[in-house]
């Protein structure tokens, strides 16, 4: 094969990927870039009987042959093996020259699957069949090390993003001169995972002793919004506001002394009365970072409104008492994150009890947000510890995978699949949920 | 590979135009079309076209496109300090895409290394796509700073797939939630800068840290041009329900104050406030215009005036004169300079205010109007604000209009007093030579008072007799039109006497029809 032929195959599957992503349709475009790889596929065709492209470790094979690629393109290159291996697609086998229709289908069928938050291989496939594309085969990356080692990097950079939310949050208590920039890349940062890999960043949440508990739970609060936020549908511009508010909504406790946070007795007034100031001191938090062009309005009326309840009650007494939408969600998540948090002067929550409590309670949560937050979290929240038919004991780190834990070794013997029998609480087992997800997420897990 | 030089020539030279002229200008959109015209033959010939960034040079595979020294203004030095390696131009790009990624880029600071990807980022570019860097320490490095828990041995850890029973609300449950949280959110994007200053008002509620609070203010203050701007008016009248509500003692927040009100009363202000009174459809913002007028003042009146010339909406018109009669209120002395050295057109503007504001402080100018000009329009204002007394001696002016407008005035507030007046008026002989509007007028305003004179008076002029047969009788159809006025069964009873007369018949068959119905 020619290397023109092949740089321009990797250009235009990588470019009509993307659009199939951006659009989620047949769009002219997309035929446009479509009718291209069609020639580009006729004319190789014509000297080979079939076409290969398969990825090893971090390389594209055609036909068995490494694609060596120009720099030019090298950026292309590498979003294509990304793109594959999400999808987990080890190689693509042109049998015969695709019709045009079929090219467009195979597309379209790999780029809205890339724009959901679920990648999977078997449902790609299925869409394939039904979409009649015959001379387009697919499949598994063969390798289950490679597959998982993905899943492992998206893991690991959820992780990193949380102690880098963290890590910026100290900061801007610290420093005077810290930026909102960064704020809004730990945002976009978290939006990006929770897009690809939604699951495990929402697992991160049951982590809850990084740092102070006011940053911890800032990062947590805002992991959760975004995936409401997400999940209702709002845009990104609204989604990188959201997250911010839910990242500062609780920063101003840190002006506040550490012995009436942390009081295990019934509050004084006074100290009440300290207590309800935080909603400002949050809201100013965000209006005084260095870089903000212009007031983060949703933003700060979050933050300013995120202790009123849904019935128009609460603190602090601000001239408006219908809270707006993101005050209504960081309301939810606010609480189910602090009532899972133990506390010295509250008992901790299971996730599942958690949850109980915020259905029951219509006057403080808006019921149709609560009905979005339960379709995020699920029956058995990611983080939670659950039993296993059998005895055996684990956490749940995805919708349906839950990491196995064991006194000293793998189980070898284990099942293919496993059934829930119950949730349990943290104290009926031995571990910490959330050093096993952080041990999910390292370099050392099979 | 002379058109993909050309497209990144113009690609440059629009990012700069556009920078210089912080707008679309006409010559920006034309490097703009022409860097278009550039790329899509670019893209005839190689396809998507992918320009790598390096900090001095934008380049195809290996061949420099754009060089440029690292210095501030420079573009490639610009986009590669925000992290962006790579740009790849899709072939179905539009014009309109070129130009928003053109505005994004150029609306950034070249100083800025950061927030042009989370511009990128919310753009979502259909046939643009970027390749960035993006630093994210790697977990060891933490150690220093925050440590991720540990304590379990990694091997103690495998994954299996589990069965769980999702909970999956229905479709339709999800999308009606979707839509309601969509329709929520545009409605809440229109609602940004009454948010903004509801959450001010708030912290300032709060707030006693004087620098805090000066920032607080500030933040407000720079609001104010953007929402001129936008022609923001709720928010305007928003900002200036806060100022007014602000109780300060500090001389540094009440200077603040002032140059905020400065703002909110400068000319580009009073425009927009105009065009909003005269041209919005919404009653409220109308209302909301006119109270920032009664803002901007005296110094808003002259252009509030013109309009009135103008406009042709008659609300719009009735609440200028009533802010202009609240304005003048309080500048009497400048609306009187404006009365005598106004135009033709002007004056009876200036006329309806003074009528409406019934201050005798206009009586000696517009007396001067009057008598030494005879200017007609000025009578009735003039009579408008004269006391009793003086209207009484008007009675007798030369002039029958002025004596008319003198008996309408009456009407309202006459006595017994004037009453002899009016009788011997009406009595004397001259009377029957008068003007028939001035008689009309006579005869209306005695029918008003229900003496027992009153009667007799009508009585007398429908029972007289006289050469000039047409005048008698057209007087006495106004003495009988009058007369219902009185509302008394004596006044029926007088009308009903002439029902027979062969000329007055009809009059009065209608006067009694009238009577009845009503």
């Amino acid at each position: 094969m020619k290397q023109t032929d092949i740089r321009n195959l990797i250009l235009y599957f990588s470019s009509s990927i993307h659009i199939a992503r951006v659009f989620q349709t047949k769009s002219q475009t997309l035929y446009q870039h479509a009718k291209k790889m069609h020639q580009f596929l006729s004319d190789i065709l014509k000297e080979l009987k079939q076409i290969e492209l398969s990825i090893s470790d971090n390389h594209l094979f055609f036909n068995d042959e490494r694609a060596s690629v120009e720099m030019g393109i090298m950026g292309r290159y590498r979003s294509l093996i990304h793109d594959l291996k999400t999808l987990s697609i080890g190689s693509i086998l042109f049998v015969k020259l695709p019709e045009l229709e079929e090219i467009v289908s195979f597309l379209c069928c790999l780029g809205m699957n890339l724009a959901s938050s679920k990648h999977s291989f078997d449902e790609i496939s299925e869409s394939l069949k039904k979409e009649g594309v015959k001379s387009i085969k697919i499949t598994l990356i063969e390798d289950s090390n490679q597959r998982d080692g993905i899943l492992r990097s998206i893991r690991k950079e959820a992780l990193s993003s949380l102690l880098d939310s963290i890590s910026y949050l100290k900061k801007v208590t610290i420093e005077e001169e810290t930026n909102i920039f960064e704020a809004r890349q730990i945002v976009r940062k978290f939006t990006e995972l929770l897009f690809k890999e939604r699951s495990y960043l929402i697992a991160l949440t049951i982590i809850k002793d990084i740092g102070s508990y006011t940053f911890n739970h800032s990062a947590n609060v805002c992991i959760l919004s975004i995936a409401m936020g997400i999940e209702l549908g709002l845009s990104r511009k609204d989604l990188l506001e959201l997250g911010i508010a839910a990242l500062f909504h609780d920063l101003g406790k840190i002006d506040i002394p550490g012995d009436i946070l942390n009081k295990p007795d019934t509050l004084t007034n006074i100290e009440y009365e300290k207590i309800k100031q935080h909603p400002y001191l949050s809201a100013e938090r965000i209006i005084f970072l260095k870089g903000v062009e212009e007031v983060p309005v949703f933003a700060l009326r979050g933050i300013l409104e995120h202790h009123i309840d849904y019935s128009g009650t609460g603190y602090p007494d601000i001239s408006t008492r219908n809270p707006t939408l993101f005050a209504r969600i960081i309301r939810i998540v606010d609480s189910y994150d602090a009532m899972t948090t133990p506390r010295i002067y509250q008992n901790v929550r299971s996730p599942f009890e958690a949850l109980k409590y915020i259905i029951k309670s219509n006057e403080i949560y808006d019921p149709s947000l609560v009905k979005v937050f339960l379709d995020i979290m699920g029956i058995y929240p990611p983080g939670t510890i659950v039993l296993l038919k059998g005895g055996m004991k684990g956490v749940m780190i995805s919708e349906n995978e839950v990491a196995v834990v064991e006194k000293g070794k793998i189980s070898k013997s284990a099942p293919k699949e496993m059934t829930i029998t119950k949730a349990l609480s943290p104290n009926e087992v031995d571990f910490d949920a959330a050093a096993i997800l952080t041990a999910v997420a390292s370099d050392k897990n099979p | 590979m002379k058109d993909l030089d050309f497209f990144v020539t113009n690609f440059i030279k629009s990012i700069k135009n556009h920078k210089l002229y912080q707008k679309v200008s006409e010559t920006t959109k034309e490097f703009i079309g022409k860097c278009y015209l550039n790329l899509k033959k670019a893209q005839e010939e190689l396809g998507p076209v992918v320009l790598l960034i390096n900090e001095d040079k934008i380049m195809n595979n290996s061949n420099v496109l754009h060089s440029d020294p690292k210095r501030l203004t420079s573009v490639p030095l610009f986009l590669y300090r925000n992290g962006i390696r790579s740009l790849t131009f899709l072939e179905g790009i539009s014009e309109e895409e070129l130009e928003a990624l053109v505005t994004i880029i150029a609306s950034r600071e070249y100083s800025s290394q950061v927030g042009l990807l989370e511009d990128l980022w919310e753009s979502k570019f259909p046939h643009i796509i970027y390749h960035a860097v993006e630093k994210t320490k790697k977990l060891h490095e933490y150690e220093d700073d925050i440590k991720p828990p540990a304590g379990i041995n990694s091997q103690d850890v495998t994954i299996l797939p589990v069965k769980v029973k999702k909970r999956n609300p229905s479709q339709k449950n999800k999308q009606e939630i979707g839509l309601k949280y969509e329709q929520k959110i545009s409605i809440d994007r229109e609602r940004a800068s009454f948010l903004l200053i509801e959450s001010i008002k708030d912290l300032l509620s709060y707030e006693i840290n004087h620098r805090k609070r000066k920032s607080i203010y500030l933040i407000l203050k720079d609001s104010i041009p953007k929402f001129l701007q936008t022609g923001n008016l709720s928010a305007l009248y928003q900002t200036k329900k806060l100022i007014e509500n602000q109780k300060e003692n500090k001389r540094e927040f009440i200077e603040i104050l002032n140059e905020m009100k400065e703002i909110l009363t400068s000319k580009a202000a009073l425009q927009l406030y105009i065009h909003a009174l005269t041209s919005s459809n919404s009653n409220r913002i109308k209302r909301e215009a006119a109270d920032l007028l009664e803002y901007v003042g005296i110094s808003g009146a002259d252009e509030m005036i013109n309009e009135l010339e103008i406009t042709s909406d008659f609300i719009a018109k009735d609440l200028i004169i009533s802010l202009l009669k609240n304005i003048f209120a309080e500048h009497k002395e400048e609306l009187e300079v404006r009365l005598v050295n106004s135009t033709e057109k002007t004056f009876s503007v200036l006329l309806l205010i003074i009528k409406r504001l019934k201050d005798p402080y206009f009586l000696p100018c517009l007396k001067d109007l009057f008598e030494k000009k005879n200017l007609p329009q000025v009578k009735e204002v003039l009579f408008s604000l004269l006391s009793r007394k003086d209207i009484i001696s008007y009675l007798n002016h030369p002039d029958p209009t002025v004596r008319i407008i003198v008996l309408e005035k009456l009407k309202a507030i006459w006595t017994p007093e004037e009453f002899e007046i009016v009788r011997n008026r009406i009595m004397s002989k001259s009377f029957w030579r008068l003007d028939k509007d001035e008689i009309k007028a006579l005869l209306q305003l005695l029918s008003t008072l229900k003496t027992d004179d009153t009667i007799k008076i009508f009585s007398t002029i429908l029972r007289k007799t006289h050469f000039f047969k047409d005048k008698i009788y057209d007087i006495k159809r106004m003495a009988l039109q009058a007369l219902p006025n009185i509302k008394d069964e004596k006044a029926v009873e007088l009308i009903s006497r002439y029902r027979n007369s062969r000329i007055l018949k009809e009059t009065v068959a209608e006067i009694l029809k009238k009577y009845e119905t009503n």
